[in-house]
């Protein structure tokens, strides 16, 4: 039942994330000539990097589903290890990119580059860009932390075979989260 | 005629608690408690709590309207009050008052003990005073609360170019708080229905069987779903504009003013029949009923609600034919479409009436009136989806007079309906018929007095949300009658929670199933114990209840 | 079973037909204004459809709906019995999807071809040779707080620059403008030929809205609206904002005058001689001398036929003049036309100049 209602809960996020993203595209549209505005090349290694891990946390996620399945306890619980790691590994790079940004939701900040006109600020790009990437933040610390607390429930002898709801249900976020992850990369740092 | 062993007085319901328990243990309890009839209860005393505030505020509007030039009220103050007047009455009186019909029954007809998620439950109830709270708090600020209307339109919710708010100080932060809060209220309010119905039917109930009712409940609960987390987005950029520096919405930078109308307006427009489907799932409850007849076409019924709800997704933009932005055919053309299914239901009403034995008792008149005003608000819906003729009715009192003939044909008609049909079920006593039909003739005319003339000045072209108006414009006597008709609507109010109140105490013992009725709720004590139910009849169709009194029509296959 | 006998349908079915009635004797009296464009004809047609159709519809099924609330109330001498239970009938089912369904294309029929008269306009390429015979006229709305400002861009009067647009001229006003707040702006327009509107917001969404003309479209910064329309009755009529732009939305109000053409261009013709003059005589003397100027034009502003447009127009120039020091051309006489006057009604304020003079 945690299940249902947690896959329905997802999808009120998927409506969430979509307004984020039909806004980022609708924007774009109507600024086709200067998006991203000019000075603005979002470096995409870091973000590949980030989607790698979020990805192999996703699927160690899922091993710890199929060990509790098994009743496999050492499994179950370094692979909810992995998942928490990986989830603070992802957020480091995150915030490593908010850290090295050049623009925030309002403009430079600190003037413009080389090269570019006083007049160009990255206005809506900007806004939009840190919008839609701190709310997946949120999303994914919201996920680090609920993954703790199941960490931690497995460490304190919680789930079986017979009771795991409670996991399969974060196992439904965190891959959700992956997901829009995708979506959000392949948005902000391939199609731009 | 059931077997069960408890008696009202015994049981833990809303009549009885208050004799048997100690003051504290009893407030203890109740805000303690995840039973989903008392959250019920309690998200009906709250709505009740925030309609009086929303309905104040209508009065204020309607004195400083009541004659031209007026100056009961400062523009501000005027502004402020229809802000936080559709603000309230939306997500403060409708929503919750809704919810509190739906805890109480979902379960009930669907033969289950409580809600699929209760601590969930109590949750999302506790945040409906914690979203008032915020939003009534922008009384305190320093500015006052919101004054840009519930749609906040930016640029005037937002910032300016140079950083300035056109709305000075914290009231539409507030606003957009409360209304991130009521809307995660909902939202965990509507996973909890869908997943009890789901999840927690009784043996025999196929979703073919499931009460029309909670039917409707369902299908706004999905509506919920997919559009109030789009206005969370919306108000979520909006917040970031105003507090750190988005651009979002700024032409200047990049941004859209129109982008967010379609943010608010692809959630505004499926929020009108998140307000309207479950009320005609309690009208579609009580025809039947009083005619002693099923509901003409249970199927088809479905059918059109489910077409209601899918329609009303693709036909937002009629509200922004005038911001010239907008394929005005294609919207006029699904915005006429769902006059269709609307038109359906409204047959299988009149239908279900046809070769009954109707009673006229207080529901089934307050079920009746929804059907004639809920009528003259579909048609004049007709009017605005022409695109067309929008151009000159859009933003002037007849479109407020066409939604609120929508609305308090939802809002009043449809819930008195329902609260004088299941307060028996509720509290096992019985409201006073003559005071509901005494407030039934109130209200009638008070709703047309109140809104028939808003929509002759509107079609003369009196724009909304103007605190005042010049004698000049002849608008005065339509506007000093809606403000009298406005005291009758206030009138029949008050005389209803009245009439709950007294009720509560000395009405008369209502039995079980007073008005020999047919959906699952009828089949447990009046009002129901703890647990719900002692025994459940056989569920053969989508009327159990009936069912099992009527062997006679079963046994004939007239059933 | 326990069932109160209440049978009483008197009352409802009264109500019910006095407010039936009521509801239609109102809805045949009333109705939208009679229109004053040729586009507002085609809604006023329209109007008239849909409204013949919704009442037809509203007897219909109000009277389905009584008729089967009286007929089929439980009588009094009722044994008890259950009436027949009809559970349905699908081909009812399809015949009132069906009908409906036929009824709305009808409508959208109908609407469509009205919404194409609305969007319809004379195409770029004719418009500046319409215009340069005088057979269409070319304005520019600006809404902001809480004015309406209207400008011809075809005339050169309207400042002493050539073809300056009005959003340039008002550039500095982000916010608001409380010595211009609540006054009342006439915009004046020919009878007869095409005007093409042009809507312009410099702060938050307006609606330019005139309800004779049963058209309204907003004003919404950062984009341009246009929209056409040909006037075909003469008179002065009332407008207003139809958006909510704020605290002094109410107030943000206009006239329109409808003139014969001949009169307008001839109003105009002279208006933009004496702009001209004014604009030699600003450049002559820049700051100073702004009284003299807008006695100048005084003094210029008299024999057309329209003389009482001017008087209010060189009123509201002294008035903007000694107001307004940071404008870049304070004695434009077009500039003053759109900001009419502070106070009240420009209108009634040049008639009281009329009057006095008379």
């Amino acid at each position: 039942m945690t299940v249902m209602g947690t896959v329905i809960f997802l999808a009120s996020e998927v409506m969430f994330f979509a307004t984020l993203l039909g806004s980022y595209y609708t924007l774009r549209a109507v600024n086709a000539d200067s998006w991203p505005p000019e000075g603005i090349e979002p470096e995409w290694p870091l973000p590949l990097l980030m989607t790698a891990t979020l990805l192999v946390s996703s699927v160690s996620i899922h091993g710890a589903v199929w060990a509790v399945r098994r009743d496999n306890r050492t499994v179950l619980t370094s692979a909810l290890a992995i998942t928490v790691l990986l989830g603070v590994m992802f957020m480091v790079g995150e915030i490593f990119e908010f850290s090295i940004a050049e623009f925030d939701f309002e403009g430079w900040k600190d003037g413009p580059p080389k090269g570019v006109a006083e007049g160009i600020v990255p206005g809506a790009y900007g806004s939009m860009f840190w919008t839609i990437l701190a709310f997946h933040g949120l999303h994914v610390s919201g996920g680090i932390i609920l993954n703790s607390y199941i960490l931690f429930s497995a460490l304190n002898g919680r789930f079986s075979s017979k009771n795991y709801q409670v996991l399969e249900s974060a196992s439904y976020y965190w891959h959700f989260v992956d997901v829009v992850w995708l979506i959000v990369f392949v948005t902000l740092y391939v199609v731009k | 005629m059931t077997t069960h062993t408890f008696t009202p007085d015994q049981s833990p319901g809303v009549g009885a608690v208050r004799v048997t328990r100690p003051y504290r243990a009893v407030f203890l309890d109740w805000i303690t408690t995840t039973d989903h009839k008392k959250i019920g209860t309690m998200y009906a005393i709250a709505a009740s709590v925030f309609f009086l505030i929303g309905g104040i505020l209508a009065g204020i509007m309607r004195i400083q309207l009541a004659i031209p030039e007026n100056d009961f009220v400062t523009r501000d103050v005027f502004n402020q009050s229809f802000t936080m007047h559709g603000t309230i009455m939306v997500f403060l009186f409708l929503m919750p008052m809704l919810a509190a019909l739906g805890n109480w029954m979902v379960p009930l007809q669907v033969g289950a003990a409580d809600m699929a998620y209760p601590k969930v439950n109590a949750l999302a109830f506790w945040m409906i005073p914690l979203g008032g709270t915020v939003l009534l708090l922008s009384y305190l600020m320093p500015n006052g609360p919101h004054a840009g209307s519930w749609v906040s339109y930016p640029p005037l919710a937002d910032v300016s170019e140079s950083g300035t708010a056109f709305l000075p100080g914290h009231g539409v932060d507030l606003w957009i708080g409360a209304i991130a809060i009521l809307g995660i209220s909902s939202t965990l309010g509507s996973i909890n229905f869908i997943v009890t119905v789901y999840k927690m039917r009784a043996p025999g109930m196929t979703m073919l069987r499931v009460p029309i009712f909670t039917w409707t409940v369902i299908v706004q609960s999905f509506l919920a779903i997919f559009s109030l987390p789009v206005v969370t987005a919306g108000l979520a950029m909006l917040w970031i504009s105003r507090n750190l520096g988005g651009r979002f919405f700024d032409p200047s930078a990049g941004g859209d003013p129109i982008l967010y109308q379609h943010i608010f307006w692809y959630f505004g427009h499926p929020e009108v029949y998140i307000l309207v489907l479950p009320v005609m799932g309690v009208v579609s409850e009580i025809i039947p009923v009083f005619s002693r007849k099923p509901l003409f076409g249970y199927k088809a019924f479905i059918f059109a609600t489910l077409s209601i709800a899918a329609l009303g997704t693709m036909v937002w933009a009629h509200h922004m034919f005038t911001t010239g932005a907008i394929q005005v055919h294609f919207f006029a053309f699904t915005s006429f479409l769902i006059s269709v299914p609307t038109g359906v239901k409204m047959f299988n009403w009149t239908a279900t009436m046809y070769k009954g034995k109707i009673e006229f008792t207080s529901a089934m008149l307050f079920a009746l009136g929804f059907l004639m005003m809920f009528l003259i608000g579909g048609i004049t819906g007709v009017f605005n989806a022409t695109g067309g003729l929008d151009f000159s009715l859009h933003d002037t009192y007849f479109v407020v007079s066409h939604f609120h003939y929508v609305l308090v044909s939802a809002a009043l008609f449809g819930l008195f309906a329902g609260f004088y049909y299941w307060f028996p079920k509720m509290s096992g006593r019985m409201l006073n018929e003559t005071v509901g039909k005494v407030q039934f003739v109130l209200l009638f005319l008070g709703v047309n007095f109140t809104f028939l003339p808003q929509m002759l000045v509107g079609l003369d072209g009196m724009p909304r949300r103007i605190p005042t108006y010049t004698e000049e414009e002849g608008w005065g006597l339509g506007n000093l009658i809606s403000s009298y008709g406005y005291i009758l609507i206030a009138l029949a109010a008050i005389l209803f929670l009245l009439n709950v109140l007294l009720s509560m105490r000395r009405g008369k013992i209502s039995g079980d199933n007073p008005w020999d009725a047919y959906a699952l709720e009828w089949a447990t004590s009046s009002p129901p114990p703890y647990y719900n139910f002692d025994r459940l009849p056989l569920i053969r169709s989508e009327r159990p209840v009936f069912d099992e009194n009527h062997p006679e029509a079963v046994a004939t296959g007239d059933h | 079973m326990r069932r109160s006998p209440t049978n009483d349908c008197r009352i409802p079915s009264a109500l019910f037909l006095l407010l039936g009635a009521t509801v239609l004797l109102a809805g045949c009296a009333a109705g939208q204004p009679d229109s004053i464009t040729e586009e507002g004809d085609s809604v006023r047609s329209l109007y008239k459809w849909v409204f013949g159709l919704a009442v037809l519809i509203f007897l219909a099924v109000e009277g389905a709906i009584l008729f089967m609330a009286v007929k089929f109330r439980r009588r009094k001498n009722d044994d008890g019995s259950l009436p027949p239970q009809i559970h349905g009938d699908n081909r009812l089912e399809v015949v009132w999807t069906i009908t409906p369904l036929a009824i709305v294309l009808v409508l959208f029929v109908l609407a469509y071809q009205n919404i194409n008269d609305l969007q319809a306009e004379v195409p770029a390429d004719e418009i500046q040779a319409l215009v340069d015979q005088d057979k269409a006229l070319r304005v520019d709305v600006t809404g902001l707080q809480w004015v309406w400002q209207f400008a011809y861009p075809d005339f050169a009067w309207q400042n002493s620059e050539g073809d300056m647009s009005p959003v340039k001229i008002l550039g500095e006003n982000t916010n608001t403008i409380p010595e211009t707040a609540g006054s009342v702006p006439t915009l004046r327009v020919p009878l007869g030929i095409p005007v093409q509107f042009k809507l312009h917001a410099l702060d938050v969404i307006h609606s330019f809205y005139i309800p004779q003309t049963l058209y309204k479209l907003d004003a919404v910064p950062g984009r341009v609206n246009h929209f056409e329309m040909t006037f075909t009755e003469t008179g002065i009529y009332n407008g207003q904002c139809a958006e909510l732009c704020g605290t002094s939305h109410a107030d943000m109000r206009f006239r329109v005058e409808v003139m014969p053409a001949d009169d307008f261009f001839a109003w105009a013709a002279s208006e933009q001689a004496k702009g001209e003059t004014s604009a030699l005589a600003d450049i002559a003397a820049e700051e100073a001398e702004e009284a003299a100027e807008a006695e100048a034009a005084n003094d210029d502003g008299t024999g057309t036929s329209a003389n009482d447009s001017s008087e209010e127009n060189t009123e509201s120039a002294t008035e903007d003049t000694s107001g307004t020091e940071t404008e870049t051309n304070p004695a434009s006489p077009g500039e003053a036309t759109s900001n009419a006057t502070d106070t009240g009604s420009g209108v009634e304020q040049a008639d009281q100049v009329l009057s006095e003079r008379e």
